[in-house]
């Protein structure tokens, strides 16, 4: 595996103007920043319009919480000449109930998260808050779903019975 | 005099159970659980050396298997009454009834004869048999059924012999019409029974014969008696009770507080690996079977149904929640969610997810399982314009016979998840429908006996075909391409007996009033399949048992046996021992052979230059869905997916994962015994355009 020379700081901006100074590696989990990064080696300063400074600092947490986790992986392996099956597994788990307990937010927070994780192209974040949406939406109504995103209702009755028709066994009650 | 209970096993007495009296070869006799399958030995000593030849209730007739000495044996107590000894040569007797407990004053032990026209039968207290000439053929009775000091003999049509009639030796009968007598082409085995009074006609159907394969399918109609007029309407559910079904004859079974499944039918039936207990569950129509004892069913020891409790059904309620209670369920939910939603209207400040980009919320809703991803389309107007309609994403289903009401269960095999569609359009008439055969989102269906109907359930359109002369009795029938291409569309039939000396096909053009049939005799033998033909570059090829091809050319009528590819078999396997699929494969034509168990799969790829079959290793990133009906072999979005091979069956339990075989493995997953069989229904392609 190559390995980074130093440890590069760069100094992400965030749309509200805040800076945030992270190691390279961290900055590389956003597939984004890396791209820049191996476009333009010198680069130290990276403005970031489209993310407000509270998610952006949640971005970097999820990053640094990911690459702490792996590097402790990678330690392990190195050490033992092999990673051993248990320590991996439990070190998975860590890493599942801390992504688990990251997601404890309002549903604001959730859609920010994910067009930041989709705009900094973070996979791994990407992948965990579209999840996350995922299970508020499993066996709502149409209308708890709309209450839960704070969504309006703009189909007609029409409209939505036809929808409704065309498939009324979702529709039905019970799983 | 009651015995100790430890000679029973425990729980006899509380639930039906299942006897096997084995003869003088074994000194015991087997107890079934049929919960579970577990087998007790006991040793009885009345039941010593005695086969059983029928059973009411918990009266067993048993006859000895050396002396030929018979008695009635009450399974409880373990009364016994000793019968006259029959005269008559065993060899000579065929079917056997008890038409009703001894402390009954009509009950009559029958026999008929196997060969001769005749009827021998004894009263409990008789000194000797009698014997009395028939007017009916008994080498086509198909089975017998007492009820009401009646005798219902099924041959073409239900003879019904009045039991008291017998002693005055002139027999009084009347005979009524058997239902629907649609041959299908297929065996098939029927009972009459009894239940709340009512009488029921059960036929279960067989790809072959019944002793060699398994049951494919089943029909209940149920007796009206309409002012001296029979008339058989075809039920689909039997409520809260189970049929019990066997050798010599049905019991009905109320479930309510047992472990029986409720709206079952348990069926005995000897097969090539031993007595099967196949259950076939007709709210969700699935089949599934538990093998009882491996040892093959010798003649007359089968298993027989012991129902020491006759548990009460309450009549009333069983009638209210009869037949229609699929139907109505569906519609109250639907109407009951629409209601419910009209009291829309808070005010929403913000819209967050809705801003999501449209890519987002389609990678959400691929999360999601089909039913939340046709919910999320109806929340907003967004939503509904720019998410794409999961059901049309689905690539595959395995889509089962929809019932009267229009419901029809559909199976997501990608998804391993089950679903209700209600399906309007394709409710049906009381004449069985059953599906045949599908290609692009079409299915071709045979309703009763003669009338064959394309159909594509999605948008419901629907083309009838001209009535065929004769009930349909092939092995295999496909169609060319969906009638939308109308000039190219074509159907075609095919039938080539065992013996493989001819064959024969009918076929039809589309907007014809007529088939056109032919017949050819094979210059090489051509033993058809029960798999359905494939269209390939312009003719039909059709799959032999040994692995050989036949192919039909449309354009000029030709049939020919082809010598090459040479066949895999050199003998052709027995019927139900084996499994062979044909199907196109990325313009390739591919044949599949597995073991009934899945001990082997084996793909074969066509060689066209050198007409030889190639043995596959494995298939790649493609997907096989195989079935006799309709197999299909795709290459799927889901790499997961990829070589493997997906048969008709769901998981006991949860329907969570469908089925598969994993070629690179030879592994299937899970065990493939535990799963049940949906009966009636095909793999379809979903096609939205009409």
């Amino acid at each position: 595996m190559a390995r980074s020379s130093t440890e590069n700081m760069i100094t992400l901006m965030s749309s509200d103007g805040e800076e945030f100074m992270v190691t390279e590696k961290v900055a590389r989990e956003c597939t984004t920043i890396r791209n820049m990064l191996e476009d333009d080696c010198v680069i130290t300063n990276i403005p970031l319009p489209n993310v407000t400074s509270d998610i952006l600092s949640m971005v970097i947490e999820y990053c640094m919480e990911h690459v702490a986790a792996a590097e402790k992986a990678a330690a392990e392996t190195a050490e033992k000449g092999s990673s051993s099956a248990p320590a991996a597994a439990k070190a998975n788990k860590d890493l599942e109930e801390w992504d688990k307990a990251f997601m404890n937010v309002d549903v604001y927070t959730l859609c920010d998260l994910i067009l930041a994780a989709n705009y900094l192209n973070v996979s791994g974040l990407l992948d965990l808050t579209i999840q996350t949406a995922a299970n508020l939406i499993k066996g709502k109504s149409p209308e708890q779903i709309r209450k839960t995103f704070h969504i309006q209702n703009d189909l007609s009755l029409e409209e939505e019975e036809k929808i409704r028709s065309q498939t009324p066994w979702a529709f039905e009650k019970s799983e | 005099m009651p015995r100790p209970k430890s000679m029973f096993p425990c729980g006899f007495g509380d639930q039906p159970w299942l006897i096997q009296a084995r003869g003088s070869d074994k000194e015991t006799q087997m107890f079934i659980n049929p919960l579970n399958g577990s087998i007790e030995e006991r040793n009885i000593s009345e039941m010593h050396g005695q086969l059983c030849l029928s059973r009411f209730e918990e009266w067993l007739f048993l006859v000895d298997d050396l002396s030929d000495d018979c008695f009635l044996l009450n399974i409880n107590s373990l009364t016994k009454i000793d019968l006259p000894p029959i005269e008559e040569p065993f060899s000579s007797l065929g079917f056997r009834i008890l038409t009703s407990s001894p402390t009954s004053p009509d009950c009559t032990i029958i026999f008929l004869g196997l060969e001769e026209n005749f009827l021998l039968f004894c009263h409990p207290c008789d000194t000797e048999w009698t014997k009395l000439p028939v007017d009916f053929d008994v080498d086509r009775v198909r089975n017998m059924f007492a009820y009401n000091g009646n005798l219902y003999v099924i041959l073409h049509d239900i003879e019904i012999i009045n039991l008291a009639s017998l002693s005055t030796c002139c027999v009084e009968s009347i005979s009524m019409d058997r239902p629907d007598l649609s041959s299908f082409g297929i065996g098939s085995v029927e009972h009459l029974l009894e239940s709340c009074g009512d009488i029921f006609f059960v036929r279960t159907r067989f790809p072959g014969l019944p002793m060699t394969t398994s049951i494919v399918d089943i029909e209940i109609y149920k007796l009206l008696d309409f002012e001296d007029e029979y008339i058989w309407l075809r039920v689909e559910s039997i409520g809260d009770r189970a049929f019990l079904l066997d050798q010599n004859g049905g019991q009905s079974f109320c479930t309510q507080d047992t472990q029986f499944d409720k709206d079952c039918v348990y069926h005995i039936l000897p097969c090539y690996d031993g007595e099967r207990m196949y259950k076939i569950c007709l709210e969700d129509q699935t089949i599934e079977f538990k093998l009882l004892t491996a040892e093959a069913a010798q003649t007359n020891s089968f298993s027989y149904w012991i129902l020491t409790v006759r548990r009460p059904i309450q009549n009333d309620e069983l009638l209210t929640s009869f037949e229609t209670i699929a139907c109505s369920e569906v519609c109250q939910n639907g109407c009951g969610m629409v209601k419910k939603d009209e009291n829309v209207g808070a005010v929403y400040i913000s819209m967050p997810l809705t801003n999501l980009p449209m890519d987002i919320v389609k990678s959400i809703s691929e999360q999601l399982p089909l039913k939340d991803s046709v919910r999320l389309r109806a929340v907003c107007k967004l939503w509904a314009k720019q998410l794409p309609d999961p059901m049309k994403e689905e690539p595959m289903w395995l889509m089962s016979c929809p019932k009267k009401c229009g419901t029809c269960q559909m199976y997501s095999p990608c998804k391993g998840k089950q679903f209700t569609l209600n399906l309007k359009g394709l409710s049906s008439s009381d004449v069985p429908t059953r599906l045949l055969f599908s290609k692009d989102g079409w299915i071709l269906a045979l309703k009763g006996s003669n009338l064959l109907c394309l159909m594509n359930p999605f948008t419901n359109d629907f083309h009838h075909l001209p009535i065929l002369e004769d009930d349909y009795s092939y092995n295999g029938i496909a169609f060319s391409c969906p009638p939308k291409n109308t000039p190219n569309c074509m159907v075609l039939a095919i039938f080539s007996p065992p013996r493989g000396d001819f064959t024969r096909i009918i076929a039809w053009h589309y907007g014809q009033e007529e088939w056109f049939e032919m017949q050819f005799d094979n210059d090489l033998p051509f033993s058809g399949t029960d798999n359905n033909p494939v269209f390939f570059n312009g003719e039909f090829y059709c799959l032999g048992r040994r692995g050989n091809l036949g192919v039909f050319n449309p354009e000029n009528k030709e049939w020919r046996v082809l010598d090459k590819p040479s066949p895999i078999h050199l003998e052709a396997p027995d019927i139900g021992t084996e499994h062979c699929y044909l199907l196109e494969c990325d313009g390739e034509l591919i044949s599949v052979f597995r073991a009934f168990n899945m001990e082997y799969v084996r793909v074969f790829k066509l060689d066209r230059s050198n007409m030889a079959w190639n043995l596959l290793e494995d298939v790649g990133d493609v997907t096989l869905f195989l079935d006799n009906r309709t197999s299909i072999a795709r290459n799927l979005p889901r790499k997961s997916f990829g070589n493997k091979v997906f048969l008709p069956r769901l998981h006991d339990e949860s329907n969570e994962t469908t089925f598969y075989y994993c070629m690179k493995t030879g592994m299937h997953n899970p065990n493939f015994k535990v799963f049940r069989e949906p009966y009636n229904c095909v793999w379809l392609e979903p096609n939205f355009s009409s």
